[in-house]
């Protein structure tokens, strides 16, 4: 009965619904396209209820953490988890306090959300530095070359040295740059498709505990 | 004080004690962070929540068929909340074998017609670099031996027999080494652009304090003017 509720039912699930998937993209014959459609709108839903369920687990391992040394952090965390869901929720039902949340967005979530992305080009100017420092090679040459170029290419520099630096990292990021890129992403497919195709033949089962 | 000017001096606080980070990791920067994966969590849950809601509640008010297919998706969810308690969490195994099903179906499909087809074929044919003149067709012998070599990078398996580990080395070693320094043109250029990209971001938020600071002196009366 374990053995059913665990592995070989799941199992079976996993690789009946992704099988059905994967045909509906591959042979669009009906009825298998609209079967697909519908199996994908269920694992919608259900993703919602897994965004859920890691809402409910953030809150009860920063719980756990709240009685701890440093534990003011997360129930810093907590607070404002629950004050931005019970806003947005707010906002998002009640028409008439729409305001509230988009006050929330604008003042909180959007000022903090683009200081930290704008603190990656701190870090990034950083670890290049570090980079510089710890690692004298060719590779790290090739690198840092790459890298002023597209940046030179992008200062707004008088002509002709301008318009030939914009030409060259026109040149680079279309011809070298895409070639690595372009590598590195079929490589990066090609270990998707194999993981995929382990899933739908049952050989990988990460939803089995 | 106006909702906007209260709005106007969080903001500005939350941009200093994220950036207080350039002077090293500190306690307000922490508190900054501790406070963004908080925001951010509750209104992505919230915003979830709702589209669902606003996708399932219909189907499931009317006498259509749409109620059952509706229903089996719900059950599953509630199915998945089961393995927020360990003894109960084989019940959730169900909800996780469709999305892990999907997802992998969905990935191999993606990956097959959105990746490897389109840029394989990116790749061009001779009679598409020809087309271009002789720049045309350095371009694409370049970027041909380029993703090759890129793919070659990541070969790491070789031969047991000597005499074809020799060609081996020969051969898929030096394709490899020329494709490692194709992928360091790449990571060089991706590394220029997300710099500039942030520091776009970066120049934006500094102006943003600035502007916010200037009004909040003007607004509270605090520049003895």
């Amino acid at each position: 009965m374990d053995r059913l509720m665990k592995r070989i039912l799941p199992t079976s699930v996993a690789v009946g619904t992704g099988l059905l998937v994967l045909l509906g993209y591959l042979l669009p014959v009906p009825p298998l396209p609209s079967v697909r459609d519908e199996l994908i709108r269920w694992a919608v839903i259900v993703a919602a209820f897994a965004f859920i369920l890691g809402f409910f687990n953030l809150l009860r391992v920063h719980s756990g953490r709240a009685r701890k040394p440093g534990g003011i952090y997360s129930v810093i965390l907590i607070l404002t988890a629950l004050t931005s869901l019970a806003l947005t929720l707010a906002a998002l039902l009640i028409p008439s306090l729409r305001f509230i949340g988009d006050w929330w967005f604008r003042s909180v979530l959007s000022p903090l959300q683009a200081t930290v992305a704008g603190l990656v080009a701190f870090v990034l100017a950083v670890a290049a530095f570090r980079l510089l420092r710890h690692r004298r090679e060719a590779g790290v040459l090739v690198f840092m070359v790459a890298a002023l170029i597209v940046l030179l290419g992008t200062l707004p520099l008088p002509t002709p040295a301008g318009n030939w630096l914009v030409s060259l990292r026109t040149w680079w990021i279309n011809v070298p740059a895409m070639a690595g890129m372009r590598g590195l992403l079929i490589g990066v497919g090609l270990g998707a498709l194999l993981v995929g195709l382990r899933v739908l033949i049952g050989s990988d089962r990460p939803y089995s505990d | 004080m106006t909702a906007d000017m209260i709005g106007l001096m969080v903001g500005t606080l939350l941009t200093l004690l994220v950036l207080s980070y350039i002077l090293g990791d500190n306690p307000l920067y922490r508190l900054a962070l501790h406070l963004l994966v908080g925001a951010t969590v509750g209104y992505g849950v919230a915003v979830t929540t709702v589209t669902v809601l606003q996708t399932v509640l219909p189907s499931l008010q009317s006498d259509s068929p749409d109620r059952v297919r509706v229903l089996i998706p719900i059950l599953l969810g509630i199915l998945l909340l089961f393995k927020g308690f360990p003894r109960w969490s084989a019940w959730g195994n169900f909800s996780t074998a469709l999305l892990v099903g999907v997802g992998a179906a969905v990935a191999v499909s993606g990956t097959l017609m959105g990746t490897i087809i389109p840029q394989t074929a990116a790749v061009g044919s001779l009679n598409d670099w020809l087309r271009g003149g002789s720049a045309g067709l350095i371009n694409g012998l370049i970027g041909m031996i380029g993703t090759v070599g890129a793919l070659l990078a990541f070969a790491f398996a070789a031969p047991r027999q000597p005499t074809l580990q020799r060609l081996w080395k020969g051969s898929v070693g030096v394709g490899g080494q020329i494709g490692r320094l194709f992928l360091l043109a790449a990571f060089g250029a991706a590394f220029g652009l997300a710099l500039t990209a942030s520091l776009t971001v970066l120049v934006g938020r500094v102006y943003a304090v600035v502007m916010g600071i200037q009004q909040i002196i003007t607004a509270t009366g605090m520049g003895g003017g």
